[in-house]
């Protein structure tokens, strides 16, 4: 106190004003505020209440997704064998890895629960759920334009490629409509009154033992809702309930092989663009350049197809979580 | 407070240097509101590009090159001068004679089963072969197996409604045959339609039971599916079986059923789709959305003897699905429970399809019944002045080729 006594006089004037001129906006804002109490509140729980409970359409950035994923999760759900923790583990893992790259690219994320239901226990009603799963969530986001499914053992594996940029932007050369090249199934390659001049409407991948329905894109149009619809037909599944191992999938194959629509607007996709396998899928093929995930080639969507068919999903999903990990950290990280 | 200002920099001397420029430049009324005005609306301007931006979102193209080129069930087509594309009748019984056998190609698979098969890639017969040709079977074999090949790609007075009917040599003769189709002819001509007829025989090879007493049912959506490849521009096709004649040339189909009153006046709306049923046809359904046209029976039953499709693609999922061979070789009962099971079980295809009055297209005549009696709520089958005589049920009493003899007299006789 003592020190500055001195300058106390003027200072403290120059203080004031600095003071005053510093706090004037501040104390005018705060003055007001004070003013209008009642005013201010009901301003401020509107906007509360807009922000935590409010409709996404009334906000001013959100708009509906223009690709929506669909993470089929909780396979079986343990109705028919436990759930353990590594099957928890799994989901859990998957999940974050679809939420996490469906942020960084703005797309829509729905996880749709995939627990084994007595309606589709019935032999000639199995595999219906994938249909029914899709036609409800095209209801759900009636604005999407495209869906991509993911089954759950699915991961991510190059999450700075975005759907636009990696399929769409190059589907010229990317995709495939005849298979001259790659025929698993051996059919038909030629179909009268195929008009391939429109949209394509589903792409989907071919493994080895034919298509593949892991993870395949399919529009939002008026074509995808009449395929679903058509899709399942007792009349078909009642024929070929006990050759049609792969359910859905065979059900598909078999509109591909014989119906012009169907044929006219499908495209498939390299297995390796979004649907690579581990060794262990396919495993007959082992070497087969065509199916396999490569690092190197930083192939997008790992697979564990299969795995919980005698394989261990918990070690190829760590196995891939790990090296995910790895692609994915950055330099600085180690710091801290 | 104290220790603030023992901290405070010294002001003056000669420390006054950039920083009070610095301050003077922000100080600066006039050029600091200036300042601020410039950052806001450069702010302002990033900021509405942005919701802009976000407005018109990018729109995910999914084009990819077209590997092939549409064709029908031949590779090579036949171009057509007139829109009214007929088969020679007059080879039916040359054709009867040649039987399936004679017309196709028998191979017999490792299974030792033996299928007929279509050389879809076989180039038409040219004028000079056929001048060439003098063997009458040759040539009507040949005939025959190019009529497939036929298309009418003329840009202009292209005809909106195609009449499309299968003809079968081996159960009509050839007089009964030719009235057929010159009905249907006369009648395209009259209200410049366009006419597809093929013989039954032409599809045999394209299903798994091949023959047309089987099998005559699921020609229906193969032809159609050829109708419309060969009439490309064409806005109705109608199916008219063969039992069947047009019995008012005057009528258009167009001002009788496809416009849009006549059509809404026509749609049976909530009522079950086949007899019995739960699944009712849909209350609410705009005559904008209809692709597809059948008309129901008295009984409640789904008559596929005479139906419209147009071209779009529903009615194009529909034939193909109709056509699968995986569909068709389910146990049906008949073409009608087939055609009904489809448009229960499948929403999306029953919300473009109108059922409709039989009277419309397919009024079915009743021989124990007079023809000319007065029209009335309670008249189902045919009288005078409806559109279409259907003979369904002279099969069973074995009198197609007398029915269609004494109505042709009578429609042609009245007419001209």
């Amino acid at each position: 106190m003592s020190s500055s006594m001195p300058y106390e006089a003027s200072l403290d004037e120059e203080k004031k004003r600095q003071f005053t001129k510093k706090f004037k906006l501040v104390d005018r804002i705060a003055a007001s505020i004070i003013r209008h109490k009642k005013l201010f509140l009901v301003l401020f729980s509107l906007l509360f209440v807009a922000f935590w409970f409010g409709f996404p359409q009334f906000g001013l950035w959100s708009k509906d997704p223009k690709i929506v994923i669909i993470l089929a999760v909780n396979e079986g759900g343990g109705v028919l064998k436990w759930k353990g923790e590594q099957e928890w583990e799994i989901e859990r893992i998957s999940i974050q890895n679809k939420r996490a790259y469906a942020k960084k690219h703005g797309y829509g994320l729905t996880l749709k629960d995939m627990h084994t239901a007595k309606r589709y226990s019935h032999e000639y009603r199995e595999g219906w759920q994938k249909v029914e799963v899709l036609r409800q969530t095209m209801r759900e986001f009636p604005n999407a334009e495209w869906f991509w499914w993911l089954d759950q053992e699915t991961l991510i594996m190059e999450p700075e490629k975005s759907l636009e940029s990696h399929i769409f932007k190059r589907l010229d050369s990317l995709s495939y409509r005849v298979l001259d090249e790659f025929n698993p199934l051996n059919l038909q390659l030629d179909l009268p009154y195929v008009d391939y001049t429109g949209d394509v409407d589903l792409l989907i991948t071919q493994d080895c033992g034919g298509f593949n329905l892991g993870s395949f894109l399919v529009k939002n149009s008026e074509w995808s809702k009449l395929l679903l619809d058509i899709w399942w037909d007792p009349v078909c599944y009642e024929q070929k309930h006990m050759i049609w191992e792969h359910r859905e999938q065979d059900a598909l194959e078999a509109l591909y092989a014989n119906e012009a629509w169907i044929r006219e607007k499908t495209a498939f996709l390299p297995l390796r663009s979004i649907n690579s396998f581990p060794p262990g899928a396919c495993s007959e093929f082992q070497g087969d350049s065509r199916f396999f995930y490569n690092e190197k080639e930083h192939d997008f969507v790992v697979n564990m197809a299969g795995c919980s068919f005698g394989r261990d999903c918990w070690g190829e999903m760590q196995n891939y979580g790990s090296l995910l990990e790895r692609r994915t950290t950055r330099w600085y990280r180690s710091f801290f | 407070m104290v220790f603030k200002l023992k901290h405070k920099p010294a002001r003056g001397g000669s420390m006054r240097g950039w920083p009070a420029k610095f301050r003077n430049f922000f100080m600066d009324s006039k050029r600091r509101r200036k300042q601020v005005f410039t950052l806001f609306s450069l702010g302002g301007l990033v900021f509405l590009l942005y919701i802009l931006g976000g407005l018109f979102g990018r729109s995910h193209t999914s084009k990819a090159a077209a590997p092939q080129k549409v064709h029908g069930y031949y590779l090579n087509d036949i171009q057509a001068k007139m829109p009214l594309i007929f088969p020679k009748v007059q080879d039916a019984p040359i054709l009867k004679e040649l039987k399936i056998k004679g017309l196709f190609i028998l191979r017999i698979d490792v299974n030792k089963v033996g299928r007929y098969v279509l050389k879809e890639s076989e180039p038409p017969m040219t004028e000079k072969e056929k001048a060439e040709i003098t063997d009458s079977k040759a040539l009507a074999k040949r005939m025959f197996l190019d009529h497939g090949k036929m298309v009418y790609r003329k840009p202009t007075d292209y005809p909106e409604v195609v009449i499309v009917t299968l003809i079968d040599f081996d159960y009509y003769d050839q007089q009964s045959l030719l009235k057929i189709v010159q009905n249907r002819v006369n009648y395209a001509v009259r209200h410049k339609y366009g006419v597809y007829v093929r013989w039954a025989q032409e599809f045999i090879p394209a299903v798994q039971k091949q023959n047309v007493k089987d099998s005559y049912d699921s020609f229906k959506p193969l032809i159609m599916r050829a109708a419309i490849y060969a009439f490309p521009q064409a806005k109705y096709f109608w199916f008219l079986d063969q039992d069947a004649l047009i019995a008012q040339k005057d009528i258009s189909l167009q001002s009788h059923l496809l416009n849009s009153e006549m059509l809404d006046a026509s749609i049976l709306r909530s009522v079950p789709v086949v007899a019995k049923s739960n699944i009712k046809t849909y209350e609410h359904l705009p005559v904008e959305n209809v692709d597809i046209i059948y008309p129901q029976t008295n009984d409640g039953e789904i008559d596929t003897s005479s139906f419209i499709v147009t071209p779009s693609v529903y009615s194009k999922a529909f034939l193909d699905y109709s056509g699968d061979p995986l569909v068709r070789g389910f146990d049906w009962n008949s073409d009608s429970h087939c055609i009904g099971h489809i448009l229960q079980w499948h929403p999306t295809l029953l919300a473009r399809t109108a059922l409709v009055v039989p009277k419309t297209i397919a009024s079915v005549f009743d021989p124990t019944q007079s023809t000319n009696k007065k029209l009335d709520a309670q008249t189902l089958h045919y009288t005078d002045g409806d559109l279409v005589v259907s003979f369904s049920g002279c099969r069973e009493r074995g009198s197609c080729a007398q029915d269609v003899g004494t109505f042709y007299e009578h429609i042609e006789g009245n007419q001209e």
